[in-house]
Parts: C-alpha cells; sequence; structure tokens
C-alpha cells in the first residue's frame, strides 16, 4: 500500500514536471510568434507609406503632362507654346546632366589621411551617402560628379572624371542642408565609421558654387548609345 | 504519515490544476491576438499590392501622354518647318541622350548578382550583397568607359543611390531585392576585365556569391523614369 501510494506519487511529479517544461516552452513559443508577426506588420506599414508617396508624385506628374496635352489638342498651342515646352524641357535635361554651373545650400565636407589615406572606396561611400540623402549636385575638389564619373586611386593621385587630384579632398554637395548633415553623422553611419582613420569635417554653408562638367566628349560619352525608336 | 501525503497530494493536484488554466489562457489570448495580427498583416499585404497596381497604372499613363506630347511636336515641327524650333529639337534630343532620358541599346553586358546559397558561407553577412558591393562594382565598370547603366531597369543617374535596407537595395527612391540585373553599354572587353579583376569582385565570388556575366551586342538600358524636374528644383544655374 505504501509502495503503490509513492510510485502513484512519483508518476504524477513526472507528469507534473514534464507539463512545467511544456508549458514553458509554449508559452516562450508564442510571445515569439506574436512579435514576428508585428515586426511583419511593421515593415509592410512602411513599404505602404513609401509607396502612397509615390504615386502621389506620379498623379502630380501625370496631371502637368495631361494639361500640356490638353493644351496641344486645342490647337492652341502655337509656335511660341511649341518652343517654350522644348526651350524648358532642354534646360531640365541640361541641369539634371550637369551641364550648367550651379549654386544653392548644402554641406562641404573635407576628407583628409589621418591613420589610412583616403582611398577610393571612401569617396565613393560619402558620395553615395549625400545621394541619399537626397543631394542634387555633387562635387569633388572641384569635379562634378556625373552619372558615369569613376573615382579611381592612382597613387599618389586619385582620378576623377580622368582628371588628377589630390587629398586633402573637398566635397560639396548642394541638397537640404540639415537632412545631409544629419544623415551624415548618424550614429554608426558612415562618417563614425570612416573617422577611425581619417580626418572628416562637415560645414552647413548657404552658397555653395558647384562647377559643371567638361562637355568634350572625355566624360559624358554616347558613342554607342542607340536611342530606342519609341 | 498518512496525514502528511494527503497533504502532499493537495498540494500537487493544486499545483497542476493552477498550470493547466493558465496554459488554457495563454493558448486562449495568444490564439485571439494571433488571429487580429494575421488579419493585419494581410489587409497590409492587400494595401501594397494595390498601391503597386496603381502604381503601374501611373507609370503607363504617364508614358503615354509624354508620347502624344512628343507626337504633337513633332508633327508640328514637320508642319511648319520652322528653323529655330527644328535646331531645338536637335538639342533637345542630344541633351536627353546625355541625361539619361532615352532608352539606348549598344554593346556591353548584363550582369546578374545574387546572394549566396545558404549554409554556403559561414558568416550570413558576408554571403549576401550589399550596397558597398554595389557601389564599387557600379564604379569599376565607370572606370571601363561605361557609358550607360541601370539596375533592374532603374537608370543609374548622377544622383541615384545605392542603399542597403535589410536584404533589400533602394536605387532611385525604388526598392529591390536579389537577384540584381545590371545592363551596361561600353566597350565590352574593358567592362569584363575591369569587373572580373576587381579585389571586392574576386572576394564576393570567394563567399560564394553568385555573379554571372553575359556580352551582347544589343543591351538595352532603360531611361530615367521619373519626374526630372524633382531632382534639380534646389539648383540655381548660375549665369543664364
Amino acid at each position: 500500500m505504501k509502495i503503490a501510494r509513492n510510485i502513484a506519487i512519483t508518476v504524477v511529479c513526472i507528469i507534473l514536471g514534464v507539463m512545467v517544461a511544456w508549458q514553458y516552452k509554449s508559452i516562450n513559443y508564442n510571445q515569439n510568434a506574436m512579435s514576428y508577426q508585428n515586426k511583419r506588420a511593421e515593415g509592410l506599414m512602411e513599404e505602404v507609406i513609401r509607396l502612397q508617396k509615390n504615386n502621389a508624385d506620379l498623379r502630380t506628374q501625370l496631371q502637368k503632362l495631361q494639361n500640356d496635352v490638353r493644351l496641344y489638342e486645342s490647337a492652341k498651342a502655337g509656335s511660341d507654346e511649341a518652343s517654350k515646352t522644348l526651350l524648358e524641357q532642354l534646360k531640365t535635361a541640361r541641369i539634371f546632366a550637369g551641364f550648367y554651373d550651379v549654386k544653392g545650400k548644402g554641406i562641404i565636407i573635407t576628407v583628409e589621411s589621418n591613420i589610412y589615406t583616403v582611398l577610393e572606396d571612401d569617396i565613393l561611400a560619402l558620395v553615395n551617402e549625400l545621394r541619399a540623402a537626397g543631394a542634387q549636385a555633387i562635387s569633388v575638389n572641384d569635379e562634378r560628379i556625373t552619372a558615369m564619373t569613376e573615382i579611381r586611386d592612382a597613387p599618389p593621385y586619385t582620378m576623377i572624371n580622368k582628371v588628377p587630384v589630390t587629398a586633402p579632398f573637398t566635397i560639396k554637395a548642394i541638397g537640404d542642408p540639415e537632412q545631409l548633415e544629419n544623415s551624415l553623422k548618424m550614429i554608426s553611419g558612415v562618417v563614425e565609421n570612416l573617422q577611425e582613420f581619417l580626418k572628416i569635417t562637415i560645414k552647413k554653408s548657404d552658397d555653395i558654387s558647384i562647377p559643371k562638367v567638361r562637355e568634350d566628349g572625355s566624360v559624358i560619352k554616347i558613342d554607342l548609345l542607340n536611342p530606342v525608336s519609341q | 504519515m498518512k496525514k502528511g501525503s494527503w497533504f502532499v497530494l493537495f498540494l500537487i493536484y493544486s499545483i497542476l490544476g493552477f498550470i493547466i488554466s493558465l496554459q488554457f489562457r495563454s493558448n486562449m489570448s495568444t490564439k485571439k491576438e494571433k488571429s487580429a495580427s494575421v488579419l493585419n498583416t494581410e489587409r497590409l499585404l492587400a494595401q501594397v499590392e494595390q498601391e503597386k497596381k496603381t502604381q503601374t497604372e501611373l507609370k503607363a499613363e504617364i508614358e503615354q501622354n509624354r508620347k502624344k506630347i512628343e507626337e504633337y511636336l513633332k508633327s508640328y515641327i514637320e508642319l511648319n518647318d520652322d528653323r529655330k524650333l527644328k535646331d531645338l529639337w536637335t538639342a533637345l534630343y542630344d541633351a536627353k541622350l546625355k541625361a539619361g532620358f532615352t532608352d539606348v541599346e549598344g554593346p556591353g553586358l548584363v550582369i546578374k548578382l545574387d546572394d549566396a546559397p545558404s549554409k554556403k558561407s559561414d558568416d550570413p553577412l558576408l554571403s549576401i550583397i550589399h550596397d558597398a558591393d554595389i557601389q564599387i562594382i557600379l564604379n569599376e565598370l565607370k572606370k571601363a568607359g561605361a557609358q550607360a547603366i541601370s539596375i533592374n531597369g532603374e537608370r543609374i543617374v548622377a544622383t541615384s543611390e545605392q542603399l542597403c535596407a535589410g536584404p533589400t537595395i533602394r536605387i532611385n527612391k525604388e526598392v529591390y531585392s536579389v537577384p540584381y540585373r545590371i545592363n551596361v553599354i561600353g566597350p565590352p572587353d574593358d567592362l569584363y576585365y575591369s569587373l572580373m579583376m576587381s579585389e571586392r569582385v574576386i572576394l564576393m565570388r570567394k563567399q560564394g556569391i553568385r555573379i554571372t556575366v553575359g556580352r551582347s551586342n544589343k543591351v538595352l538600358v532603360e531611361q530615367y523614369k521619373k519626374d526630372p524636374t524633382k531632382l534639380i528644383s534646389r539648383l540655381e544655374v548660375i549665369g543664364l
């Protein structure tokens, strides 16, 4: 009788132990699953907001075009309108390609060698960070950064647009000064990482001038580009 | 003895009862909350799909209107035989080609990049493609004389960023995930050797990242499709 009771208690205790362990795991699992779902929802929310902003931009772009189309359809558009439209498009395209000297608000970064020398990858990283922060025009030592501008280590020089330049590097960018500075100074951002090895200073300015790119066919080449008929 | 064991049994059974009810409640509550958050996720997914659909429609409509205006201008210039307008048209054609506002075709490479197959590399951070990898590859192509580049259909212009955001990369403010397809027009041999001899590319291949390169005489590089006026709004032209 005594033995039977002891066995019974032992069995119950074992069951109890297994249940406690199982419950612990189960609750943990449930909590993990929930936080995963929440994270996923957060990411999706951001995606929706980004797409909505994008679509709003597209709508204004479309509206502008539709107005132009209406103007042409009504046949009221004469030589003046046509040349106005063409001139506007021409100016936009040429500013966009980097064929004008431009000025505006922005920031000036200077980069000097410290423990290490400045390499092409360092300049690339800084330029890319400026682009991501909305910079509209960028130059390095007064060489305009265009779509096809290369940055090449060629010690003791760095070649930019096939022109040799040397440290200290002065990177100028036109854009929202606050946004540019915040993005660069972000904790564990590009500048903080590079500052371990290089000397970097950042200065905001309301009057930054950035020179145009040479237009002699040496930087922006188009001889291999065949327009696809639209 | 008898009294003591009664007490032990009482204790064990009360704990058992408590645990059963706790487990039951935990399961119930997560089931309820889980279904709510799953519902939420599904709703958001549907919304993303909807916005994407709208985006495609808007883009198509913009393209249509742009073509219409182009046609009007073209026929107007032909009809009126206006010298000044014809010169303007030619200048615009040239500027658009240089700015990246034209779909272009030419000799070059099509490069495909994909993350390393899982478990190939010990460090998961090394087995995926980062923004710096793309920047360095683009720079190598530019060194070798690239004339036009696009990534997954996004034309690379002067202000195009390549930014890592988790497993995706942002280009021209659009988000893309692997595989990445880089189309580049330029001297194919120079592009190929500049790419393959790049230390970074050699390292990436060692980590198991999949890079395939195809040569072609007819690589298509798409035009910049967004509103360019937004990207020059802060620029004041000097001396115009």
